[in-house]
């Protein structure tokens, strides 16, 4: 029953692949730092992105993270603002900070290898 | 953001429930939470009414797989798990407890569901009768209503019908889409013998049918060709049962079978004339719950010699196989068609092939089509091919079952909701540790659903056992076959659950509503609540038993008055020979006659086309002679010798008897045809006394003219039918056409007297087995379907009264447990075991009396309706109705003895120290 405690979403999916979406989360919860929870990571991801994020969408992404063990949970207080509920907040774990360093690296690697003159923009960060 | 003292928006409530209902439980929390959050934003920004709207688009995402119901299973299952463990760890333990409580539920609930499992058991058996053919629904039986013309409620349902509608019918027709008819010539009482080797039997069971029957029929070959089964006409199919009995596990294919038809030439002597037919293929058997009954096909081709003419109706036959009635027609009709529609067309397909063939003989028909699988419970036909079912029988049963089991449902919940004190406690302690309502409701209906499936399985042995006694009962074959009806019978396990629901809901709610607070006080017994309703189930179930008893009382007198009813006639010591013994006696009669009486036991010998209770043939239009032909109707017609009204013993009211004829006179053709009517055909023809009647000539068939009568004399009207039966016109007629040979023996020696007829007969007749019966004995037998219900309505009464009583002792426990301390301040007061006994008993005999005054008017209507059906009945008379009363209060009393006595006997001073 749901009193008791809410229970990991076991290991239902092993793979270690991050998704374009993922990642994007995975970022936003690590830049948010602490305060990553659902709605503010919606908000702040639709605030970077400049795109629509739907609510549900970001449910899902988190959960599958979390199962995949990129994300550890946790509840935080009930309020009055969330009709009593709490707060499941989202940290990465070492995990997901390996994943997304994997991923910046494999980028990092494959940019290192494009000839100077490739491209006809200047690239600027 | 969001200004913490606003007041917050509820999200809309139903798309809340569709997703907790979806959503697994480890993700609800957090959607929750973050659409109510976001909700709040929504309403901020654009309104409640445009954010509800948007809510329902931003909620409806959530109904994906991803997040559907993968709540945690096993955690849930184990903490369900346990909980059940524990509740039917308490139920059992409530059983052992309380020994006296569970044996009253489980038995009285065993009982009456063991009656519904008899029952469905019966329906089932009933209601599915040839639906083994996948054609069922569209074969349907052209089946005859012959009517009277003039006298449209003088209709005779028949199963046959004339042969040669069937071709006609899918000549004209587009909608037939096959058609294959069944004729037989064989019948219980004219069997034909069957040789196969040195193996010969009688058999009755012989059809010649069409080859379209294995076609339409789902009558599998097992063994031979089917498609050229029936086609050849020196060919017989047999089915698997015959096939055993005649080759014993040989190959039966090929083999010769030879029939014996017993023809007889003009002379009415058997001519030994036999036909041999090949065996061309094994048909399994017709299976049990068909109205189809027979042994052997034989193909129809054969009738074309037998009936000298083409039986199709495309070469000349006798037109009378327009109308005769010999056969069965079945039609496939194109799935579709519209039954009525193609029924109405008939009038005009009787205009073009018929005629007024039949409108000028006085009758006419109707096409009855009627459904394959509906044919068994269509109703009683005259030439059925089995007896039938009877739908009231399904109805009158299932009802009587529904009633047994709502009175021991009735009982379950009175005893549960009255020693509901004894698990308040419980209940109260349960609230407390924290149980919600639901779970206490869920708790007692599982154990009433315990206990229920607990009798169920003792009903289950006792449905085994009764029902073979019950169909014995109802002269029917029982013939379950186990694994074919495996659903059906897993089905009645619904019962069982669906009876510990029903049977429990009242006191699971009832329960579980106890105030925790109040309870553990102490406070649960004031005044209860329950106490009247109570009362009032046992005042029902004593009501329904009362009525019962009226009834079951009503029915044992109707019967004793029908059994000594007068019927006018002299019943005792005359020994009849029925028509398959008389018949061959007939043309000898004048010497066995003095062969008989030269014993001195007979003191007469006479014969008759009937005898009283003991119908042949009905009667046929009559008309007063010069009167209008439209005043004819049908008078009943005994054909009889001069010493038939003598012999009986009836009375003449007028005119003069029967004279002797000698046996010159009566071949001559001109002999005058005399008549003795009884009083109702007086009345019937409209002469105002038995005296004006004499010498009035009257005419049988006035459009055939077949002869004139004269009246000669009136006799008192005599029952010759049943008491059901009004006593109809009818007219005896001095004319050698008979069926029946009555004697009358002088003596009260009738096992000596049947001995000397029947050395006797077997001197005239050799090839005949000797058959008798006795007039007053076999009159009587016509009431067995009466004594059968009433032997019916005696069990229900029983049962009916042992549930009540069931009911009552459990309550009867409780109360008297409840003043137990009453009781002993009384007794120390100086009161007497009598006083005690009656005390306590006074209000059951209150209950028990309002019940039967209750239940007599319900019965008496009920008793009314049902003497209707006799037209000679008891009067409805009062003392019935104090006998049952009076009966059902004793029954009671003595049920509840026990306990009052036992209390009276109780020492005060058990009762009154703990106080």
């Amino acid at each position: 029953m749901k009193k008791f405690k809410s229970v990991q979403y076991k290991n239902l999916m092993k793979g270690t692949h991050l998704g374009e979406f993922e990642e994007l989360i995975l970022l936003t919860v690590a830049a948010l730092h602490g305060e990553a929870y659902g709605l503010a990571i919606k908000k702040e991801l639709e605030e970077q992105s400049g795109r629509k994020v739907t609510i549900s969408a970001v449910h899902t992404a988190c959960n599958r993270l979390e199962g995949k063990g990129f994300l550890t949970a946790e509840f935080g207080e009930k309020s009055e603002k969330r009709g009593g509920k709490r707060k499941k907040m989202y940290t990465v774990s070492l995990k997901g900070q390996q994943a997304l360093m994997d991923t910046q690296h494999l980028r990092q690697r494959l940019w290192l290898r494009i000839p100077p003159g490739t491209f006809q923009i200047e690239w600027s960060w | 953001m969001v200004d913490d003292d606003l007041r917050y928006h509820d999200p809309p409530p139903r798309m809340m429930r569709i997703l907790r209902w979806f959503c697994a439980d480890i993700y609800l929390e957090e959607v929750e939470g973050d659409l109510y959050e976001l909700f709040q934003e929504e309403v901020e920004e654009h309104g409640l009414k445009k954010a509800r709207r948007r809510f329902f688009f931003t909620a409806i995402r959530y109904l994906k797989p991803f997040f559907f119901g993968k709540k945690d299973f096993t955690l849930q299952l184990e903490y369900h798990l346990t909980m059940l463990k524990h509740y039917l760890k308490i139920a059992f333990r409530q059983l052992r407890k309380q020994q006296a409580y569970s044996f009253i539920n489980i038995s009285g609930l065993a009982i009456a569901m063991a009656c519904c499992i008899v029952v469905l058991v019966f329906v089932h058996d009933e209601t599915s009768f040839d639906a083994y053919h996948p054609k069922a629904e569209d074969i349907y039986r052209l089946s005859i209503r012959s009517l009277e013309v003039g006298d449209q409620n003088d209709e005779s349902l028949i199963a046959a019908s004339p042969i040669l509608w069937g071709p006609a019918l899918k000549k004209d027709y587009p909608e037939v889409e096959n058609f294959t008819r069944f004729v037989p010539r064989t019948s219980p009482d004219n069997p034909w013998d069957v040789t196969v080797g040195d193996r010969s039997f009688s058999e009755a069971r012989i059809l010649y049918t069409d080859p379209a029957t294995l076609d339409m029929f789902n009558w599998p070959i097992i063994n031979g060709d089917v498609s050229t089964a029936l086609s050849d006409p020196n060919t017989i199919v047999i089915t698997e049962a015959m096939a055993e009995k005649y080759f014993r596990g040989e190959d039966p294919i090929g083999k010769v079978l030879t029939i014996d038809p017993k023809e007889r030439d003009r002379e009415g002597n058997l001519n030994g004339n036999t036909y041999e037919f090949t065996i061309s293929a094994v048909m399994a058997n017709v299976p049990e719950r068909s109205h189809f009954r027979f042994d052997f096909l034989l193909p129809s081709s054969i009738l074309n010699d037998v009936y000298g003419g083409d039986i199709n109706g495309e070469a000349d036959i006798n037109p009378w196989y327009w109308r005769g009635l010999i056969g069965y027609t079945y039609l496939e009709l194109k799935p579709g068609t519209d039954v009525d529609a193609f029924a109405a067309k008939f009038e005009a397909f009787q205009e073009r092939y018929v005629g007024d063939a039949t409108r000028s003989r006085g009758y006419y028909y109707e096409p009855d089509l009627q459904r394959l699988d509906q044919i068994y419970l269509d109703g009683e036909r005259l030439g059925q091919m089995r007896s039938v079912g009877d739908k009231t029988y399904i109805y009158v049963f299932s009802l009587v079952a529904l009633f047994i089991l709502f009175l021991a449902c009735i009982n379950f919940m009175n005893l549960a909701t009255a020693r509901s004190a004894m698990r308040a406690k419980e209940v109260g302690l349960r609230k407390v540790v924290g149980a919600f309502r639901k779970q206490l409701v869920s708790q007692f209906l599982g154990e009433s659903v315990v206990i229920s499936l607990l009798a169920f399985s003792v009903a289950a042995v006792l449905a085994w056992l009764v029902l073979p006694i019950f169909y014995e009962y109802l002269g029917k074959e029982l013939f379950i076959d186990y694994s074919r009806e495996a659903p059906f019978l897993a089905s009645l396990l619904i019962l069982g659950v669906l009876v510990g629901i029903l049977a429990g809901s009242y006191p699971a709610f009832f329960l579980s509503r106890f105030r925790p607070a109040l309870v553990l006080k102490g406070v649960y017994g004031k005044k209860q609540k329950g106490a009247l309703l109570r009362k009032g189930l046992v005042v029902f179930q004593f009501m329904i038993s009362a009525f019962f008893i009226i009834m079951t009382i009503t029915l044992f007198k109707q019967i004793r008055f029908m059994r000594n009813y007068d019927l006018g006639f002299d019943q005792e010591r005359v020994v009849v020979l029925p028509p398959n013994v008389a018949q061959s006696l007939s043309s000898q009669y004048e010497t066995v006659r003095g062969e008989l009486l030269a014993d001195p036991r007979f003191l007469d010998v006479t014969m008759s086309s009937e005898v009283p209770g003991q119908q042949g043939r009905g009667g046929d239009l009559y008309v007063e002679k010069g009167a209008d032909i439209e005043s004819s109707f049908s008078l009943d017609e005994t054909f009889v010798d001069y010493n038939f009204i003598d012999l009986f013993g009836l009375q003449m009211l007028a005119g003069e008897e029967f004279k002797q004829r000698n046996i010159e006179e009566e071949n001559a053709e001109e002999q005058e045809v005399v008549a003795i009517l009884n009083e109702a055909a007086v009345r019937q023809f409209g002469w105002a006394n038995p005296e004006e009647a004499i010498g009035k000539q009257i005419v049988r068939d006035p459009n055939a003219k077949d002869w004139v009568a004269r009246v000669i004399g009136v006799v008192k009207d005599f029952h010759s039918e049943s008491l059901r039966e009004e006593i109809g016109p009818k007219a005896l007629i001095q004319m050698p056409r008979y069926g029946f040979m009555s004697i009358k023996l002088k003596t009260g020696d009738l096992q000596g007297g049947i001995t000397s007829i029947q050395s006797t007969v077997e001197k005239f007749v050799k090839d005949v087995p000797f058959e008798y019966n006795f007039l007053d004995a076999t009159f009587k037998e016509q009431y067995e379907t009466e004594a059968q219900l009433s032997s019916v309505f005696t069990y229900i009464s029983i049962l009916a009264i042992f549930i009540a009583c069931l009911g009552l002792f459990g309550l009867a426990t409780f109360t008297t447990a409840r003043r137990i301390k009453e009781v002993g301040i009384r007794k120390t007061l100086g009161a007497s075991v009598q006083d005690i006994v009656i005390l306590l008993s006074k209000n059951f005999a209150f209950l028990i009396l309002v019940a039967g005054l209750v239940a007599a008017p319900f019965a008496y209507l009920a008793a009314e309706k049902g003497l209707q059906y006799f037209a000679y009945s008891i009067n409805n008379s009062m003392d019935t109705y104090i006998l049952a009363i009076l009966g059902a209060l004793i029954i009671a009393l003595i049920t509840i003895a026990f306990q009052t006595i036992r209390a009276a006997l109780s020492n005060p001073v058990e009762s009154l120290r703990t106080e």
